[in-house]
């Protein structure tokens, strides 16, 4: 453990994106509890004001303080991405074993819903459940679990495979052991690894497709502060006040690259290959 | 001299002799597959068709606005079929389509939808190819260069740029490049469809992540491949460091990069989604998220339906270049 | 050796064919019957194809067989349904071949020999660390490895460690697969010496399957040898070794390496290969290779006749 976080150290750009995602996540967290406003505060006669000492990222065509409206919607969008993840991690894990573990009729039943869901790009597939779920930002995070969904139990399932014909496995095969006690205990544990690595890069593309849902209208609904309805909501204006549509952009960006740069040194340490 | 232009000679004979076996055996593999769309399409169809029949919505109501009267909703269900059990329904809409090709009209414009598609689908593919264009030149050659000259200062540049690249938000870049050389400079429109000039922009946008992923792959599996023994053995025998790279290593690096050029393809046709509403431009995309809205479900069919059936195409052209550059894959 | 002594196992008629492709099938065991006493060695020898893995396994109904008997004290094991098959288990124990790849890598010692007595609710902690202690102490490891991993271990330890979880549960029997075979030289004379130390002292049955001859004469009272799926001759050891009658056995005694000059014997040569035993018909498996084949080898299959005193031979030399 501890020569897993010294390599990681190493890597610098990996500091980086650690450093951003924590800022942000300390954000999330602290942001809304130690800002003054209220996001849903409109003053009409501060409308669409630029970057200034009092709304240091300027205000939105209500007159809603942008900073305050990023605080909030980092707390959504982490909630989301978190959420995303960890859904699509354990539903995709039951899947991929039960699958791999016990084959047969289940397996291929399971396979061809997977096969169905990797059928088409996943943002239309996205488009398609909140089309039938309704607009809102909790449909678009289980939209976006979904199509997540097939990614965990592809990999999982052919690690399972090879896991499933382990020595140790057998072992425990001849020593009385019960099929959960066998996946609990050696198959899932040495699942780990891979799991970890899709999950880092998993973030960053779900906090994007949730975001993404919400800049069509298809996410998070006005008034919500969410860094994608932002997007939308400041592109009205573009031509006169491009900040209200750029900045929430820019923060958007800069976390998923934190993410990436994080996910990337987190890949590089836990699986060593020459760069 | 003519030693050498012997053993290439006798090596294209030979390779001819064997194409020969491989293409019956990749024959009978293509065909297997091409008929393999098709149930495969029909399920497809028969899922989204049965999601979309569980949907909220009024298709009669959203047509005929909200002050219609009863009378009219009642009519126009009448006309839609919409009252039928959802087997007939279903039965209906497999019939049309199989003996006439018909996949209904759409609820919006009345149109049918196969019309609408064919108008919108050859612009998002101008878009998509022309994006994928740019991807796959500006991966290559920054790709290959980037590992041919590791830890130079271009491949730290490149490692930079890819960073940024893979984590842009396609919306969010789109609204930058409009704001900057749309608004501010005015080289560009920032909306719209026609000319060139409309293209460049949303091409750019689109190609971005593209660009970036597959350099990144392009350059590591680059670096794989050098690193291998048979490369230094090229290298000893004399070959210039241009033919080595180009004929031992590039062909050998490129079986990933190909299945990457697969995966991307898929990811834009759905990243036109965005790329054509942030730049208004009257793709299938954006006519699949106004029919979203507008509860048209069938256009949002036959949309899904045609977006499914390139990604088939798409992985099976893929799984069939295989052949071409791997010789030790042949089915 | 007392006469007395109870059968611990008597393995009757017992086939296991594997289909392969459509109608075809491999006859790894077929129609194979040998008895163990309580308390004996029973060295189950042969090549590589031979069939002894695959039996070993059935044995066990680690491998379920398509036919025939496995009689536990008297009880057909094969008629076990699966909680009773469970619960029997900790009687019925194996060491596999490779030390190291039974054991996951992510669990260290400890973990790794309570595993059985977490399996079969041995008990609270204490009671478990008391027994883990105890079993270490049994085959040999100091207390320190307690917290060491597999790839932190030589083989010999690692097999121990598999040695330990095969006792832990007090088990009667034990199939032993090749546990020396995958160990340098003077591992393999420790581990032999503790499996015979714990036979003794635990009373315990072995089923020792090897391919290495020299290596079955150190431990077994008696020996089962076999070719091609079936049995070719089962005899105490001394008297295999003394007066091998089967011509298979004599040629795998002739390459058994001995320091005795006297006992040397000529090495017999086998002409071909081992074919693999697939849709077998009549007649002597050992047929196509066999220095003294007669015409009636070739069509009507030897079957297992007691020509001494508990030495049984499958051939049509001696009638």
């Amino acid at each position: 453990m501890i020569m897993i976080l010294r390599r990681f150290k190493r890597d610098k750009a990996a500091v980086i994106g650690v450093l951003i995602v924590f800022l942000v996540l300390l954000l999330a967290v602290l942001g809304p509890v130690l800002s003054s406003g209220d996001p849903a505060e409109q003053n009409l006669r501060e409308k669409r004001l630029g970057p200034s000492l009092k709304h240091p990222f300027g205000t939105d065509a209500y007159g809603r303080d942008i900073l305050t409206r990023i605080l909030y919607g980092a707390r959504l969008t982490v909630v989301a991405g978190l959420t995303v993840v960890t859904a699509s991690m354990i539903i995709g894990i039951f899947l991929g074993v039960i699958s791999g573990y016990w084959g047969g009729l289940v397996d291929n039943l399971i396979m061809r819903i997977m096969d169905f869901t990797l059928s088409m790009p996943y943002f239309f597939l996205a488009i398609l459940i909140v089309a039938i779920l309704g607009p809102a930002l909790s449909n678009a995070i289980i939209a976006v679990t979904i199509t997540r969904i097939p990614q965990y139990a592809r990999v999982v399932r052919s690690e399972t495979l090879k896991l499933k014909r382990a020595g140790y496995v057998e072992a425990a095969m001849a020593m009385g052991a019960s099929n959960t006690r066998i996946i609990l205990e050696h198959i899932i544990p040495n699942l780990v690894g891979s799991i970890i690595v899709l999950s880092t890069v998993g973030i960053a593309s779900a906090v994007t497709m949730v975001a993404a849902l919400s800049f069509l209208g298809m996410g998070a609904q006005p008034p919500t502060a969410e860094w994608g309805l932002m997007l939308s909501e400041g592109r009205n204006y573009i031509t006169s006040d491009p900040h209200m549509t750029i900045i929430p952009g820019a923060v958007l960006a800069l976390f998923v690259l934190g993410l990436n740069l994080m996910g990337d040194g987190l890949r590089d340490t836990l699986d060593p290959r020459l760069k | 001299m003519t030693w050498l232009k012997f053993c290439e000679a006798e090596r294209k004979v030979w390779s001819m002799a064997g194409r020969k076996n491989q293409s019956s055996g990749t024959l009978k593999y293509a065909i297997k597959r091409i008929l393999m769309i098709f149930p495969l399409l029909f399920m497809i169809m028969s899922v989204v068709f049965i999601m979309l029949h569980f949907a909220p919505g009024d298709p009669a109501i959203l047509m005929l606005g909200p002050e219609a009267t009863q009378e009219k909703i009642l009519h126009i269900r009448q006309e839609l079929g919409l009252d039928n059990p959802l087997h007939i329904q279903y039965w209906d809409f497999v019939k049309k389509l199989v003996l006439e090709g018909d996949l209904g009209n759409s609820y919006q414009s009345g149109r049918p939808v196969v019309s609408e598609i064919a108008r919108t689908l050859p612009i998002s593919a101008q878009l998509a190819v022309t994006a994928l264009t740019i991807s796959i030149v500006v991966s290559l050659l920054i790709g290959v260069i980037s590992a041919v000259r590791q830890y130079s200062m271009i491949d730290l540049f490149t490692k930079i740029f890819l960073m940024i690249g893979v984590s842009m938000p396609v919306f969010w870049l789109g609204l930058v490049f409009i704001v900057i050389f749309s608004l501010k400079l005015g080289w560009f429109p920032s909306s719209g469809w026609g000319t060139f000039r409309h293209l460049v922009l949303p091409a750019v946008t689109l190609a971005a992540y593209p660009t970036a992923a597959l350099t990144r792959l392009t350059r590591s599996s680059m670096l794989e491949v050098i690193r291998q023994d048979y490369i230094r053995t090229a290298r000893s025998k004399g070959l210039s460091e241009g033919a080595t790279i180009f004929k031992h290593a590039l062909k050998n690096a490129f079986i990933p990069v190909i299945t990457m050029i697969g995966v991307e393809l898929t990811i834009l046709i759905g990243g036109s989604i965005l790329t054509e509403t942030v730049f208004a431009i009257p793709g299938l995309g954006r006519m699949t998220v106004t029919a979203v809205f507008a509860r048209d479900y069938a256009v949002i069919r036959g949309s899904i339906l045609t977006v499914a059936t390139l990604v088939a195409i798409i992985n099976l052209m893929v799984d069939l270049s295989y052949t071409l550059f791997d010789p030790r894959i042949r089915y | 050796m007392s006469l007395h002594r109870k059968k611990k196992i008597e393995v009757r008629n017992l086939k296991k064919y594997f289909e392969i492709a459509k109608s075809t099938f491999v006859h790894a065991v077929d129609d194979i019957s040998f008895d163990i006493m309580e308390g004996e060695i029973l060295g189950l020898v042969g090549e590589s194809g031979s069939g002894k893995t695959t039996a070993g396994r059935s044995v066990l109904r680690l491998i379920e067989p398509d036919s025939g008997e496995v009689l536990f004290d008297g009880q057909n094991i094969l008629d076990f349904d699966h909680h009773e098959m469970k619960r029997r288990r900790r009687d019925l124990q194996i060491i596999f071949q490779d030390p190291v790849s039974v054991l996951n890598p992510r669990k260290n010692v400890f973990q790794l020999i309570s595993e059985p007595l977490r399996i079969h609710q041995y008990g609270g902690r204490k009671a478990i660390r008391e027994r883990v202690c105890y079993l270490a102490e049994k085959v040999g490891l100091s207390g320190e490895i307690m917290s060491c991993y597999p790839h932190e271990l030589d083989g010999g330890r690692c097999q121990r460690v598999g040695i330990a979880r095969a006792i832990a549960l007090d088990p009667s029997f034990i199939v032993c697969d090749e546990p020396v075979s995958a160990l340098d030289v003077s591992e393999q004379a420790q581990v032999l010496n503790l499996l015979e130390q714990l036979s003794t002292e635990l009373n315990l049955t072995y089923l020792f399957i090897s391919h290495d001859l020299s290596v079955v004469r150190r431990l077994s009272h008696r020996i089962v040898v076999l070719y091609l799926g079936m049995v070719m001759e089962t005899a105490s050891a001394k008297e295999l070794f003394d007066t091998p009658l089967h011509p298979y056995t004599r040629a795998l005694l002739s390459a058994v390496p001995t320091l005795n000059i006297d006992k040397r014997r000529e090495r017999i040569i086998l002409k071909g290969d081992v074919p693999t035993p697939i849709n077998f018909g009549e007649g002597c498996r050992f047929f196509r290779r066999c220095p003294q084949a007669m015409e009636v080898c070739g069509g009507v299959t030897p079957l297992l006749k007691e020509k001494n005193t508990s030495h049984f031979v499958a051939c049509h030399l001696y009638k």
